[in-house]
């Protein structure tokens, strides 16, 4: 019992199943922390103060049962819907203002980093700044399914669209990286024989 | 390059980002959101919403009180209508009157003979 006298959990305090969602745990939300807490950056432009009031927001719905889990889902596409709904609602402005941000810094960093950048391997900096150049779903969809490991289906619910605007997106995006990569290829090929012939 | 390939880079390139740095502690932010839930919604919130509330009731409110108005006059001008009209004859006429023979009938004059008569009056519509 907490000081104060309010408790947020059923009797089975050892799972400590919540009051409002019984199909919740503290521990399944706390093994998903490090994720949603990744998903709330992306949501916020990588302003990391406000994706940590997002991520809070999000257990206030979930601790307050505002938001519901049925279990008709898995948890983490529920808590990654809670965080994306709260992020269209109260977070939309600053999190516009914040990604605007992110992406002039981005292009600096970028321009910067290849100068100085003596790897010939693709660079994961530069891979990651080409998927934040993508359109906001596109991004989105890529970023559940491969960095979140869920399905198209999933990614779907999360971002509120119909399957097949999910699998559009997941097309485009897919196209669009693999584009990309293969550019990257094509310079590091290109700048090999270059650079063996200064050393010489 | 297959999707198995990209997937691999792409989760590398994640992980790496300088954005995506150590989240912070699961405890501390779990703890605000109990304690934010205990104190429950704030004044300010809870204010807007009733004032929101009440706004739209206010609205509601003053269109269904329009609509009544406006029947309310129609109404009145139609019944000073029917009364100047009623006031200033003598005779009345009904829609089914045009099916008649000749003039219409008097009230004050044809009623009492109709009501007394036992003769049958050809031109009566009862």
């Amino acid at each position: 019992m907490r000081p104060g006298g309010h408790s947020f959990y059923s009797a089975d305090m050892e799972r400590r199943v919540l009051k409002t969602n019984p199909l919740i745990s503290r521990d399944d939300v706390a093994a998903l922390h490090d994720k949603l807490f990744r998903w709330c950056l992306s949501r916020c432009g990588s302003d990391r103060e406000l994706a940590e009031d997002l991520m809070q927001q999000t257990y206030v719905e979930v601790i307050s049962g505002s938001a519901q889990f049925r279990g008709d889902s898995t948890l983490q596409t529920f808590l990654f819907g809670v965080a994306h709904n709260l992020s269209r609602s109260h977070y939309k402005k600053a999190a516009a203002r914040a990604r605007l941000a992110q992406r002039s810094a981005q292009l600096e960093a970028t321009a910067a980093h290849d100068a100085e950048c003596d790897n010939l391997e693709i660079d994961a900096a530069r891979l990651w700044h080409s998927v934040q150049e993508l359109s906001d779903r596109q991004r989105d969809v890529i970023e559940l399914v491969f960095c979140n490991d869920m399905t198209i289906e999933e990614a779907a619910a999360v971002m509120q669209v119909s399957l097949g605007t999910a699998r559009q997106h997941y097309s485009r995006a897919k196209d669009a990286l693999a584009k990309k990569l293969s550019e990257m290829k094509s310079e590091v090929f290109d700048q090999a024989p270059t650079r063996g012939a200064a050393n010489e | 390059m297959n999707d198995e390939q990209l997937k691999s880079q792409l989760r590398r390139s994640y992980l790496e980002a300088p954005e995506n740095s150590q989240p912070p502690e699961f405890d501390s932010v779990w703890a605000a959101a109990e304690a934010q839930t205990a104190r429950g919604t704030p004044w300010g919130v809870l204010a807007t919403r009733f004032a929101a509330g009440f706004a739209v009731a206010g609205l509601i409110g003053l269109f269904a009180l329009g609509q009544w108005r406006g029947s309310n006059e129609m109404q009145d001008a139609w019944t000073a209508e029917v009364s100047d009209s009623l006031l200033n004859t003598t005779v009345w006429s009904a829609p089914s009157d045009v099916l008649l023979l000749g003039d219409g009938p008097d009230i004050y004059t044809s009623v009492p003979i109709l009501i007394e008569s036992t003769e049958l009056d050809v031109e009566a519509l009862l």
